[in-house]
């Protein structure tokens, strides 16, 4: 407790998909034991890693997010017993295209964290926020295809402003 | 338009010291749809649900976000409010703006950025939450128990004078399990019969209770409040309602071969019961050994039979009933072939049906050089036993010589990771030294030694027993035996006392080993008949290890006794009745209420790939005919059984047409989530 | 040969064994040539086979096409290895029964690429990328094949690959997104590729799916890109390299190189060749508990 928080001139956006028995306990614990990480990431609580649709990722990326973290029950915890198998094979062909289609699998991250490895969690997401700072903003997904309906929105907000 | 309230909590400081959350409060305000904001102390005290609860009825709200704590908190309680104040309860979302901020980031404006997001990413997500109600499904209100020892007839009678309908299920001829085996009991050295033949008794006579005594459960289907059991009724060849139990038949069958029960210590008939307490007092034939069934060759059971009873054509018999809830009590067995280490005499009956890899190691490479005297605990209990083969004297296996000296061998197997299994079987510290207290009643001149590692006696009266023990005459040598020769009619026991550092060498009459306890050779099969999860030794898997002892991994199927792990029989008897009162919770109710949060699918859409059926943990998909209005095949789906279901969100991803939605982790609620992200990281 | 799968599509069609015969017919120039539906027995005489029959058959079985095929029990089929591995998976997806289906296999020597390159005969020059190296020119599921069917080794991996994959992987990741960014520049999202696809089954197709709408249906780079990256993603494993999707884009995007590239993953990882049993399932609804996990911290 009491690290300060440095704001770099560049700071990521990440969105975690995690499971919630296991790493989101996981993440409450790091809360509980006051440990601290970096504040790039927000959370969106899923049941099982099964659950993660490799459309989601696509859609955070969409969005703006420059990395992109999973997470789930190691292998054999599963709440729902088999659940972190298919995740895994998922995202194993997932990132395979995702790196043929040349967009940098740095910044996509799979853990497995349980539900009593705060420490992981901080140590993970703090060395993945780092990477992904390095990595800079995600230029192929932010600059170089862009949405343009989005930018009429953000011209619209602006000349109304 | 939605109307959303949104109720930030302060948590006293824990919240307010890291989020400014007036600002979160205002910024929430600003949001489409949020037609009111709290900003309140503690949202979890009596005062800010009654808050709660009045803005949900004069607002007239239709969702709310209380951004407070972990979901795992007080999700639970938010949403009995909202249920109270006459919303859906799944209309409330937890934003976990504490253990997931305020505790992890000290920077004031760094918690407040956050806070603020988070909150945003729920209040776009509810949006799309539907009211869900709660299944009710039918429950049968009927309990089977698999496995007749004493952790079965406990639930059994537990179960049935809370007036429940009972069946057990017992694959051997009579009940009783292991536990009838045993002589005396520690730490009281009561007789095992003496209590255990009463309440076998009462479970016969008890009206709510069916025994299926000599019968397998073949398959389960179904779920929670809802399973359908085969069970295989193995042919006895023997007419139960007319049988008296009289004896005529096994008295006069001229066959015999190794009785099971007495651990081949003594020959049975070929129609018998296995011990004379036994109950259902029904004999029955042994058909991969009787004559008349094999070659047509003697029937004398049936000339002799008063009541005609016998019936030699007799086939096994299925039969389908339906169950609310199962107890899981099939005991264990000892460590078969331990010997190999020690040389000695292996019963054949005791070869497992499917042996570990484990078991397969510590195997005996040969049978030369057995040495006969070298008995395991539970044969020692029969020879100590007034009903066993020798009416309770201690007399050895080989020449029947009453033994002057005895060596008592602790930890056969347990506690060790090369030859045996890693755990301690935990009640061999006590039952050895019962067993030298049984010898040394037995035979007074005797000596006993008995080599261990350590003493673990932890229990009520337990440390005191061995303190007994060791008065009455047994010897403890701390140390473990390298090997077993035979040195005349004697066996040498070489072995080591490490509190001396001497080698100790004893010729003794006879060896008892305490051979490490393990589960029945077919646990694994049976897990899988159940559905349940197991370990790598084959116990069955409770579902949590502390909080959730008694429940197995499938809702609805409980464990009770060593089944599940090594127990004694005050411990087995407990968790026998825990399971009783947790089978009796789940009976409690007409009707059992089921998380709404499953799988639903649009049948119109699924192009029936099945993807979803081969992904499922639960077989909760299964395929489903539609029909059109008169009644025509129309197109196959798939439907997802709520009753099975429990909401993992598999088949979900699995769905390339995304037919199926997990309530309350619908593709809808997962999109706004994700879309709303992207504002101010920091 | 054609004379024995011509003697055999007429007696199906004269014994009313099958409804109609799915096949290939002269086209509308010389290195052209048509999918036929053939429902009377003297239609037989216009179907042909040799290598400018390029097309995908089995995309008239899938259940999207029920339509045209309606009250039509049973359908006979010409195929060429690749179509019917086609229809194989088509079966293990449990999108056609194999009993609704009589496979006519024909014994293949390569197709070409493109009908402009036909000059009357097939050589390194014009052939199809997914000819080298394939191992059911002589197919392996039939129900009737003309002459003797030699036994073929098929449990070695695939060979399979276009020489562009191997290219691409080479280049520099971001050398590696211009390559795609120039190329689905030109998308403007016809579905041509999904259209073609004898595996898209779905009712609804998901990108036109609107609760949510996961890809936009714009045809904007981010729409694109995640239209292509979720059409590779829903054959992973599932994909038998047809390359019609590829042939069919009117804009020339060589969109197949996705499914060609998840195809080696699949074979690496998972060791799994789609196509070649009935009953297997594919890779992502499976899973081994020792599989790969060298990206996983």
């Amino acid at each position: 407790m009491g690290k300060k928080i440095e704001i770099h001139d560049f700071e990521p956006k990440i969105m975690a998909f995690v499971c919630k028995w296991c790493t989101y306990s996981g993440a409450d614990l790091a809360g509980t034991s006051r440990m601290d990480y970096s504040p790039n990431v927000r959370m969106i609580r899923l049941p099982c890693s099964g659950r993660i649709d490799p459309q989601f990722m696509i859609k955070a990326f969409e969005q703006g997010a420059d990395g992109v973290f999973v997470s789930g029950c190691h292998p054999g915890d599963c709440h729902y017993n088999e659940g972190n198998y298919y995740a895994r094979r998922r995202n194993t062909t997932f990132r395979q295209l995702l790196d043929f289609n040349g967009i940098d699998i740095e910044r996509i991250e799979f853990s497995w964290i349980s539900a009593a490895e705060a420490i992981k969690w901080t140590e993970v997401i703090d060395a993945f926020t780092d990477k992904v700072r390095e990595l800079g903003r995600h230029p192929q997904y932010n600059d170089d295809i862009v949405d343009p309906y989005a930018q009429f929105l953000v011209q619209k907000k602006q000349e109304s402003a | 338009m939605a109307k959303i309230g949104v109720f930030v909590c302060q948590c006293g400081n824990n919240i307010a010291r890291t989020v400014d959350t007036a600002e979160v409060a205002k910024y929430c305000s600003e949001q489409d749809g949020v037609v009111h904001v709290e900003d309140y102390k503690f949202m979890c005290s009596a005062p800010g649900q009654e808050m709660f609860k009045k803005a949900i009825k004069e607002k007239g709200l239709d969702a709310c976000i209380v951004s407070a704590c972990s979901p795992k908190m007080h999700e639970a309680t938010f949403r009995n409010a909202a249920e109270a104040a006459g919303l859906n309860p799944f209309k409330v979302e937890i934003a976990n703006i504490r253990e997931q901020c305020s505790w992890v980031h000290d920077d004031k404006e760094v918690g407040t950025v956050k806070s603020k997001d988070l909150t945003k990413m729920m209040i776009e997500r509810i949006k799309f939450n539907k009211p869900l109600e709660r299944y009710v499904m039918p429950l049968t209100k009927r309990a089977l128990i698999v496995g007749g020892g004493i952790a079965g007839i406990q639930a059994a009678l537990d179960l049935a004078q809370a007036g429940v309908d009972v069946h057990i299920v017992e694959r051997e001829p009579s009940l009783g399990g292991n536990m009838a085996r045993l002589s005396e009991t520690f730490p009281t050295l009561d007789c095992s019969q003496c209590i255990m033949t009463p309440r076998m008794v009462e479970v016969q006579n008890h009206p709510l209770i069916t025994v299926h005594a000599y019968a397998e459960l073949e398959q389960l289907s179904g779920f929670i409040g809802n399973f359908r059991a085969r069970i295989r009724q193995k042919a006895k060849f023997v007419i139960d309602d007319l049988c008296t139990g009289c004896g005529e038949c096994w008295e006069k069958c001229p066959f015999s071969t190794e009785s099971e029960f007495e651990m081949g210590l003594v020959k049975r008939p070929i129609i018998y019961i296995p011990f004379p307490q036994a109950v259902p007092t029904v004999p029955v034939i042994d058909k991969t050994e009787c004559p008349k069934i094999l070659k047509d060759k003697c029937g004398l059971c049936a000339d002799v039979c008063g009541p005609d009873c016998i019936d030699f054509t007799q086939q096994d018999e299925i039969k389908e009933i339906d169950f609310g809830a199962i107890i899981v009590a099939t005991g264990f067995q000892l460590m078969p072939n331990v010997y190999r280490e020690y040389g000695g005499w292996r019963p054949p009956h005791m070869t497992p049906k499917k042996l570990t890899a484990k078991m397969r190691k510590a195997l005996p490479r040969s049978d030369a050089g057995r040495l006969v005297d070298v008995i395991n605990g539970l044969e020692f209990e029969r020879l100590a036993s007034a009903s066993g083969p020798t009416g309770g004297q201690i007399r050895r296996p080989s020449d029947g010589k009453i033994p002057e000296i005895v060596v008592f061998i602790a930890c056969v197997g347990s506690r060790d990771c090369n030859k045996g299994v890693e755990y301690c079987s935990k009640i061999c510290c006590m039952y050895t030294a019962k067993h030298t207290m049984l010898y040394q009643h037995a035979v007074h001149h005797g000596k006993s030694y008995v080599f261990y590692m350590d003493i673990r006696a932890g229990g009520k009266g337990y440390e005191e027993f061995i303190n007994r023990a060791q008065d009455e005459g047994a010897q403890y040598v701390r140390g473990r035996v390298s090997r077993l020769t035979k040195k005349g009619d004697r066996i040498l026991v070489k072995g080591a006392d490490t509190l001396t550092g001497q080698a100790v060498d004893v010729e003794a009459d006879m060896v008892v080993l305490a051979t490490a306890m393990v589960p029945q050779g077919d646990s694994e099969q049976v897990a899988q008949t159940l559905g349940i999860g197991y370990d790598k030794h084959g116990f069955f898997s409770e579902q949590h290890p502390k909080l959730m002892p008694v429940e197995s991994s499938t809702g609805g199927i409980f464990l009770a006794g060593a089944c599940q792990s090594v127990k004694d029989i005050p411990e087995t008897v407990s968790q026998a009745s825990a399971t009783a009162a947790k089978v009796l919770a789940l009976f409690s109710k007409d009707e059992m209420m089921r998380d709404p949060e499953v799988a639903i699918v649009d049948q119109e859409k699924c192009m029936n790939c099945w993807d979803c059926v081969t992904v499922c943990p639960y077989l909760a998909i299964e395929r489903v005919e539609l029909k059109d209005r008169n009644g025509n095949f129309r197109k196959w789906a798939a439907y997802v059984n709520p009753g099975l279901c429990q909401g993992c969100g598999i088949c979900n991803t699995a769905c390339r047409s995304k037919s199926i939605e997990l309530m309350g982790y619908t593709n809808e609620q997962v999109y706004a989530q994700i879309t709303a992200f992207g504002g101010d990281i920091i | 040969m054609i004379e024995e799968i011509r003697n055999q599509a007429r007696q199906l069609l004269e014994n009313g064994e099958v409804d109609v015969v799915i096949g290939y017919a002269e086209g509308s120039d010389p290195s052209r040539t048509t999918p036929i539906f053939v429902r009377k027995a003297e239609d037989v005489e216009k179907l042909i086979y040799d290598s400018r029959c390029i097309n995908s058959l089995p995309i008239y079985l899938n259940k999207r096409h029920e339509y045209t095929r309606k009250g039509w029990k049973k359908s006979a089929i010409i195929g060429k290895g690749c179509d019917i591995r086609a229809i194989v998976q088509l079966i293990a997806e449990n999108q056609l029964k194999r009993d609704e289906v009589y496979i006519l296999g024909v014994p293949c020597e390569g197709v070409v690429s493109h009908p402009d390159k036909w000059d009357g005969s097939l050589h390194d020059g014009n052939r199809a990328s997914k000819c080298t190296g394939c191992d059911v020119m002589t197919p392996h599921e039939t129900d009737f094949f003309p002459g003797e069917k030699p036994e073929v080794d098929r449990s070695k991996p695939y060979e399979v690959t276009s020489p562009k994959v191997a290219n691409l992987m080479e280049l520099e990741l971001d050398k590696r997104f211009a390559f795609w960014r120039t190329d689905f520049d030109r998308c403007f999202k016809c579905y041509a590729c999904r259209e073609v696809c004898p595996h898209c089954s779905c009712n609804v197709c998901i990108t036109d799916e609107t609760t949510p709408s996961w890809i936009d249906p714009a045809a904007h780079k981010k729409g694109i890109f995640s239209w292509h990256l979720t059409r590779a993603m829903h054959l992973v494993g599932r994909c038998t390299g047809c390359g019609e999707c590829t042939r069919a884009c009117p804009m020339d995007i060589q969109v197949d190189l996705f499914n060609q590239r998840m195809k080696e993953v699949v074979q690496e990882s998972y060791s799994y060749k789609p196509g070649y049993s009935l009953e297997d399932k594919h890779p992502l609804i499976t899973y081994k508990v020792d599989d790969r996990e060298d990206f996983i911290k």
